[in-house]
């Protein structure tokens, strides 16, 4: 198990070491609360193209890829609705030369116009990909649908529009005012030093010192669906997603949404999964995902299926979403293995990779001031059915659903729904 | 000693490692790592890592695609052994999982099955048990068989409609065309319909007879403990292991396989032939895997190339595919539809510039100490470690870190440029594009100039 340390400097940077012991490899992320819900409309995707921009260098370093390399390190990033974060994976001995690296890149990232306009290309491949696989098409909708009215309501990669609308100036602006080192979170996973990292970070002043930058407030999430979408594309298969939210202000309510995806849809008993094999021969994985926000969350669950079966497949996840909200005891029975289903998600997932792991730890940090391995898990294992079943009710109300659907269906076939 | 060795049906090799299995029990590596024979054809390995809430358990059937009676085959029996055993229905078997909060995937390869779960360390005993009945226990009932005959079709639709999948489920093809390493694992839907519950209790007699069973577990138990679970679980399982070489067949000419896609952007993947994981090659294949762009990393020429100098494309790299005996090296991107001869071109120059001169040393060294790093990162985390565990035990690879490192330490640069003049011609390579590509002579044409 994991001790996890947290020092905060004088200008509000947040710097979070998880101790490894005898770990080999070390984790280092830095993440800024910045994504979708930061952008004006006519320039969405902007962070997403800033993060891309952070990887071209600054006047020191022009080869960022070779940078990593030497440090044996492998880096990625990831833009979020609410978040932006830097990863990298490393061995334990350049963990520090890694966050250095970091630091360095995210202050004094050059953005030159030149390499901005070739990039433009690359975040086009990248959106094109998104419209191309119907798996991601519903993904990135998902959120745009289900936080209609509310900053979350973002697909993050922008569109073809907006891509091409975001200028130099524009992106070189939005760098300078929005990533603040005082509203950032260093996360750190590793056998190290929580002495040495500050000395690290104390090295580079522009991190310590006091920087007055935007930062976007939270604004409480007050559902107003149920919403949807329907994507009409010329492919053999039909993509069916629903989206719920829930709120996600006390660890009972968290764990509710994660407890309500395995007993949903995640879990390999599960009710919605065993309904649709059943009645509509269903024969594709139920894809689910449980994204925890600061003011909300959302689970998603997508599945691919012939499109002369929609039909029957939205009646069963009406009646299937009706039933868990008038009458949540019938399913007592299965609580317990999708309490147990959760949990093993929750922890296997801290331990999937060290990215992901470092990604969590940052998201976490950034979206609530803290994180919490162990709380992470034992809110599921303390979690009561009544306390459950009142969250239900709750999240399962029609207002606080989306349907997002793609592929070769009958116009209109959303409006049929009634939650 | 290489631990394929234990597979080997070489007498000597066999009856040499027998004697050393029997004096030791079990093998205590330089890595701290432990292998043991539990029984005849069964190996174990585990590795422990203290720190981790999770363990990963993976079961590596040594049967795969190639041997496919029916295309399709392996894919569907893999399928059936999650959805259904002859003591558990599928429900009793799907709770069971959600019971010990694992999540289990059955994956299948050109040389092999897996049964891959990730589950809460405390559960790791009761995981092997489940992963064991999967195992021992295969059930074919008509109408569950007949499920998962729609499942496997579907996936089947899902590739082809995603010019991604598409395009690197086609390179397999397009590569070793009229051979069972080509088709795709999951076969087409005319064949999937033929597999009928006799040929999959036909396929499960071959590899309850002949297939090697390899069990990894990575997770924070101590490795002694771990084989001792794994040895209480799979100790009745006998197996006459028996290797058959692939052969992947030279062809004469370049191949390219085209399919037309409605999609905003066409994925093309170049193939070649390679060595495999048991060749002496197969370390200088790895490093120019890394230089070309694996996904180790994103400090590949192609990705330099292609996106980061030219901004053409979102991904470029390159992937090995090393089965035992032979392998397939893969380098792909998806550009715009009227970009895919200039990235085609670009691809090819970057791959025949490996054929045509050394890899700077300074660039070797650091190819090296980044593949070691990598290596070490990734054996800490269960998934992956397990995985790789298992995968090189049985391809013939090493699985003692030291031993790996020590090979890929001794690739010289000569060494990856005749690996490169050896696969980079055109009776090894080949072309698969999807999405809206140019026609099939234009490819050849810029396959050839380029190419020689």
């Amino acid at each position: 198990m994991t001790d996890i340390d947290t020092y905060k400097f004088s200008n509000g940077l947040k710097l979070v070491l998880e101790n490894l012991p005898k770990s080999k490899s070390a984790g280092v992320a830095v993440g800024f609360p910045v994504g979708g819900r930061t952008e004006q409309p006519e320039v969405s995707g902007i962070s997403h193209y800033l993060e891309h921009m952070i990887f071209k260098g600054t006047k020191a370093i022009n080869n960022v890829e070779a940078a990593f390399r030497e440090l044996g390190a492998k880096n990625n990033a990831m833009t979020e609705v609410d978040a932006t974060v830097y990863v990298a994976e490393c061995p334990k001995k350049y963990a520090f030369k890694t966050l250095e690296l970091w630091l360095q890149l995210l202050s004094e990232a050059s953005i030159g116009a030149e390499e901005f306009e070739r990039e433009r290309g690359v975040i086009l491949s990248e959106y094109f990909i998104t419209e191309d696989n119907p798996d991601f098409l519903v993904e990135k909708n998902a959120t745009l649908t289900l936080f209609k009215g509310h900053p979350l309501s973002s697909t993050v990669i922008g569109s073809d529009e907006t891509i091409k609308a975001i200028s130099h100036s524009k992106m070189l602006e939005y760098f300078r005012s929005w990533y603040n080192p005082s509203n950032a979170v260093i996360w750190v996973s590793g056998d190290l030093s929580m002495d040495g990292l500050i000395d690290r970070v104390n090295a580079h002043d522009e991190w310590t010192r006091h920087v007055k930058g935007q930062i976007f407030s939270h604004k409480p999430f007050s559902p107003e669906g149920p919403s949807a979408t329907e994507i009409h594309r010329q492919i053999k298969l039909a993509q069916v997603s629903m989206a719920m939210s829930g709120p996600t202000g006390s660890a009972d309510e968290r764990a509710s949404l994660q407890i309500l995806g395995s007993m949903l849809s995640s879990g390999q008993s599960s009710v919605l999964r065993q309904r649709l094999i059943l009645e509509a021969e269903l024969t594709d994985k139920l894809r689910s995902i449980v994204s925890i926000y600061r003011e909300a969350g959302m689970l998603f669950t997508t599945f691919a299926i012939q499109p002369n079966r929609v039909p029957k497949v939205l009646a069963i996840l009406t009646k299937t979403i009706h039933e868990m909200r008038e009458n949540t005891s019938r399913f007592k029975e299965g609580f317990e293995n999708a309490r147990n289903h959760a949990i093993g998600l929750l922890s296997t997932g801290i331990d999937s990779t060290m990215m992901w792991r470092i990604l969590q730890g940052t998201w976490e940090t950034l979206r609530r001031g803290r994180c919490s391995w162990d709380q992470l898990i034992s809110s599921p294992e303390t979690l009561g059915f009544e306390e459950f079943k009142d969250n239900v009710a709750n999240i399962t109300r029609p207002e606080r659903i989306a349907l997002i659907l793609a592929g070769d269906i009958k116009e209109g076939a959303t409006k049929t729904v009634q939650w | 000693m290489s631990f394929i060795e234990l597979f080997e049906a070489r007498e000597d090799v066999g009856k040499l490692l027998e004697s050393r299995a029997t004096r030791n029990r079990s093998l205590v590596l330089t890595f701290p790592l432990l292998v043991k024979e539990i029984s005849r054809g069964v190996k174990a390995v585990a590795l422990s890592r203290k720190f981790l809430r999770s363990a990963s358990v993976v079961l590596l059937v040594g049967r795969g695609s190639y041997r496919d009676p029916i295309e399709g085959c392996a894919c569907l029996d893999s399928r059936m052994r999650l959805r259904v055993t002859s003591r558990f229905s599928p429900l009793r078997l799907q709770v069971a999982m959600d019971r010990i909060g694992a999540t289990i995937e059955a994956v299948t390869d050109r040389d092999c099955m897996f049964l891959r779960a990730q589950v809460p360390s405390k559960k790791v005993e009761e995981c092997l048990k489940l992963l064991a009945e999967l195992y021992m226990f295969p059930s074919f009932p008509e109408p569950d068989v007949d499920r998962e005959r729609g499942s496997e079709k579907l996936e089947y639709e899902r590739i082809r409609q995603d010019p991604m999948t598409a395009s690197m489920t086609d390179v397999w093809e397009a590569t070793f065309p009229q051979n069972p390493l080509g088709h795709p694992v999951t076969g087409y839907p005319s064949t999937i319909e033929k597999i009928t519950p006799k040929t999959l209790d036909e396929f499960d007699e071959k590899v309850r007879e002949d297939a090697p069973l390899v069990v990894a577990v990575v997770g924070p138990q101590e490795e002694n403990m771990i084989i001792e679970f794994a040895d209480s679980c799979f100790e009745k399982v006998k197996v006459k292991p028996r290797v058959e070489k692939i052969n992947p067949r030279p062809r004469r000419d370049f191949n390219i396989l085209r399919s037309a896609l409605r999609a905003k952007q066409t994925t093309f993947t170049v193939g070649t032939v390679t060595s495999g994981a048991s060749s002496s090659d197969y370390p200088a294949l790895l490093l120019l895997e890394d230089y070309l762009g694996s996904e180790r990393h994103y400090a590949g020429t192609l990705f330099r190339e292609l996106r980061e100098k030219r901004g053409l494309t979102y991904f470029a790299g390159s992937r090995l595919f090393a089965l035992r005996d032979c392998g397939l090296l893969t380098a792909y991107t998806g550009v715009k539809h009227e970009k895919v001869s200039e990235a085609l071109r670009l691809m090819l120059q970057c791959m025949t510039e490996l054929r045509d001169k050394n890899i700077p040393e300074k660039m070797m060294e650091e190819l090296k100490i980044f593949h070691r790093q990598v290596v070490e990162v990734m054996l800490e985390v269960p998934f992956r470690a397990a995985t790789w565990l298992a995968t090189n035990m049985f391809r013939g690879a090493e699985v003692d870190l030291e031993s790996y490192i020590s090979k890929i330490q001794t690739v010289t640069p000569e060494n990856i440029r005749r690996v490169a003049e050896g696969s980079l011609t055109a009776s090894c390579m080949a072309l698969s594009a999807s999405g809206n590509p140019p026609d099939e002579k234009t490819l050849a044409k810029i396959m050839r100039g380029e190419m020689g």
